[in-house]
């Protein structure tokens, strides 16, 4: 009897052991399994919930792995950076409409303090899995005064162009890549973007003037002078940019009208005096420009002639012209100086 | 009864745990291995990367696929033009789609960032943009300096060449610090900046170079002492269009113009320089003139319609639009003709 039973309950037990533990085992990869269940939203509506709360607190890497097209990289995607988003709440994110084909409508409601805003964005399903296919939120900023971009937080710096044809390529429009979300440009007033394609650059996004610090403005003078230096260097009767110009028909000191003139060299007497003034810009966009509040005055000597035969030679009196200066301000307070305006023609005749 | 005999286990039980434990494992482990083994799109943007830095330049090109490559001189795709000078920052996968990889290289404090767009063929995934471009538009620059590899970049007519190179990290001009000044011209980057898709990944050659040309005194000392030379030269010539020199007082049908007065025949020819012009780089790295030179003509000629001999007495100006420079192998600046020099004695 000793050596039958325990050895029946042996082996019962050693089974029900076994038992036990495969149990468990089995168990042990529920959790594995469910966790990654949990994780991996797997509806239309979780997929956007997810994204927007992504996008909200800031977790970019999370956020693009909702979505199903490639992620700009470089330049392109300077402001798809924690700084450039903004505080705003998530508050509703529902089905909008039934799925067309292999895309769904999902309706997304963001707000702040200042009001909400709605967008739809389309979700592409594959396989089970729910990816948004267009984000992307297109702007269309405008030239403006300031050597930089300036979206929420980020500030991205612009380089000094000088000349027209460089700065409205680089410059005058600005397209702009955004995560969905609200936005305040150079610290204005908040625009809201969200959707798809939101925004596709039709809207321009205006942007104020940039107000230049006391010591910023007092040193435009000198910014000035050192331009009007390297701009006399130049013996050329229109010399390219300079707040000077003539045209060739001079009337010179002493009474006579030249028709022609050879050998332009230019010598300041007196410095114009510059101040910043707000003005408007080629496309109506607010920009500052340079006034003079004092002509200046510079020589003109040359030889000239009056009918194309005989050249003497002359002097003549002429003043400063500030139209050509548009004032831009850098990232770091200080300005700068660029001929983005009309050229100077003449500021010879007439002259005081 | 033994103690805790039943703690002692059976051969069968012990066999059967063991193979238990085996079968939990086996079935964790793909979960394991796909939450952290690299997907597959990343592997091989990383090997590309890796392949690029041992200057393996064949390892490299077996992850190349051929469709998509740019029209492009190819001549610096060769271990000697690579530098291994970089280091791979991160390889990663940003968004849901499997085929556009993100990486980002990093040479001392600079960082470039990029994007490949991989493509499936015969089940081998194989990079689509592989490369990136320097375009050299400007007329300027007939020859190149890669990594101290040289080269001639032929520019035909005024169309745009495009050099392709392998991403990493590249100096330009390293041997002619003329040219680059006080500091390196170094290029680091990665195709796929812009757009992350098949954008034009292409540098211009001329934004690089412009600061370095408009900025350096040295530069322009040596332009306007080219030109001086090359005028000098010019000046010896008794021609009324001196042969390949930016002023002439030749007119159409043979005629002389000296800026007064036509010419039908002319003799004793002599050019002197009364001034010579002072020119710069300007920022579309075209010349731009700051003191306008003049050149005398004086010689003897029968003028159009009238008997006699006359003298001619004419103030000609140097035709600086119609010059090019074109930058040479060593950095040497020469000067030529953009097209046939019209008159230029007003």
């Amino acid at each position: 009897m000793p050596s039958t039973e325990p050895r029946a309950s042996r082996t019962r037990r050693e089974g029900l052991r076994i038992g036990w533990i495969m149990l468990f085992s089995a168990l042990s990869l529920l959790p594995l399994t469910t966790w990654y269940q949990v994780r991996e939203p797997n509806t239309a509506v979780e997929v956007v919930t997810a994204f927007m709360e992504a996008v909200r607190d800031k977790d970019l890497e999370r956020a693009y792995s909702f979505i199903h097209d490639g992620v700009p990289a470089g330049s392109a995607a300077a402001f798809l950076h924690p700084d450039a988003i903004g505080e705003w709440d998530l508050l509703s994110v529902e089905q909008a409409g039934g799925p067309s084909g292999i895309e769904e409508s999902v309706s997304v409601i963001i707000g702040t303090d200042e009001g909400t805003a709605e967008g739809i964005f389309s979700v592409y399903e594959d396989d089970g899995e729910y990816t948004l296919s267009a984000p992307f939120q297109t702007v269309t900023v405008s030239a403006s005064s300031y050597l930089s971009l300036q979206v929420n937080d980020r500030s991205v710096p612009m380089p000094l162009e000088t000349s027209w044809q460089d700065w409205y390529a680089g410059q005058a429009n600005r397209t702009v890549l955004l995560l969905p979300g609200v936005y305040r440009f150079f610290g204005g007033d908040p625009v809201a973007l969200l959707g798809d394609n939101g925004g596709n650059g039709s809207e321009v996004i205006g942007t104020p003037l940039p107000e230049p610090a006391e010591d910023a403005a007092a040193s435009l003078q000198g910014v000035v002078e050192d331009y009007i230096d390297a701009c006399i260097e130049y013996r050329l009767a229109a010399p390219p940019g300079c707040p000077f110009a003539t045209d060739g028909m001079v009337d010179t000191a002493d009474r006579r009208r030249v028709e022609e003139i050879r050998d332009p060299v230019w010598t300041v007497e007196e410095y114009p005096v510059a101040t910043v003034v707000p003005g408007t810009g080629t496309y109506g966009e607010p920009v500052l420009l340079v006034e003079f509040t004092e002509p200046g005055r510079l020589t003109l000597q040359g030889t000239g002639s009056e009918d194309w035969g005989t050249w003497e030679p002359f002097t003549a009196a002429c003043r400063f012209d500030g139209g050509v200066l548009h004032v831009l301000a850098a990232p770091d307070g200080s300005i700068e100086v660029a001929p983005l305006g009309q050229p100077a023609t003449d500021t010879c005749r007439g002259t005081e | 009864m033994t103690p805790l005999a039943w703690a002692r286990p059976r051969r069968w039980s012990i066999l059967s745990e063991a193979v238990l434990t085996v079968a939990v494992a086996l079935a964790a482990w793909p979960i394991l291995a796909v939450a952290n083994g690299e997907p597959a799109p990343v592997e091989v943007v990383r090997d590309y990367l890796e392949a690029l830095r041992d200057r393996d330049v064949d390892r490299a090109e077996s992850l190349v696929a051929e469709a998509y490559a740019l029209e492009a001189d190819r001549s610096w795709l060769t271990a000697e033009a690579m530098s291994s000078d970089w280091e791979i920052e991160s390889v990663e996968l940003k968004s849901a789609t499997q085929t556009t990889v993100h990486a980002v290289i990093r040479s001392g404090d600079t960082r470039a960032e990029g994007a490949f767009v991989l493509e499936d063929s015969d089940d081998d995934l194989l990079i689509a943009n592989p490369y990136m471009y320097v375009s050299v538009t400007s007329p300027l620059f007939s020859s190149l300096e890669i990594n101290g590899v040289r080269g001639d970049v032929a520019a035909a007519d005024g169309a745009a060449v495009s050099v392709a190179l392998y991403p990493g990290s590249y100096s330009l001009f390293e041997s002619v610090p003329e040219l680059t000044g006080e500091d390196d011209l170094s290029l680091l980057a990665l195709p796929g900046s812009d757009l992350g898709a098949y954008s034009l990944d292409s540098f211009g050659l001329d934004s690089i170079m412009t600061d370095t040309l408009t900025g350096s005194d040295a530069i322009e000392a040596r332009l306007n002492e080219e030109l001086a030379a090359w005028l000098d030269t010019c000046a010896e010539s008794p021609d009324l269009a001196p042969a390949g020199c930016p002023f002439s007082a030749a007119y159409d049908y043979g005629i002389a113009y000296d800026g007064r007065t036509e010419f039908a025949s002319v003799s004793e020819l002599d050019w002197a320089v009364e001034t010579y012009p002072k020119v710069r780089f300007n920022r579309d790295l075209h010349l731009e003139v700051v003191e306008p030179g003049w050149i005398t003509l004086n010689g003897k000629g029968t003028a159009v319609f009238e008997d006699g001999e006359g003298t001619l007495d004419g103030r000609c100006s140097v035709d600086v639009e119609n010059i090019t420079p074109v930058i040479g192998e060593d950095g040497d600046l020469a000067l030529a003709l953009a097209a046939a020099q019209d008159n230029t004695c007003r």
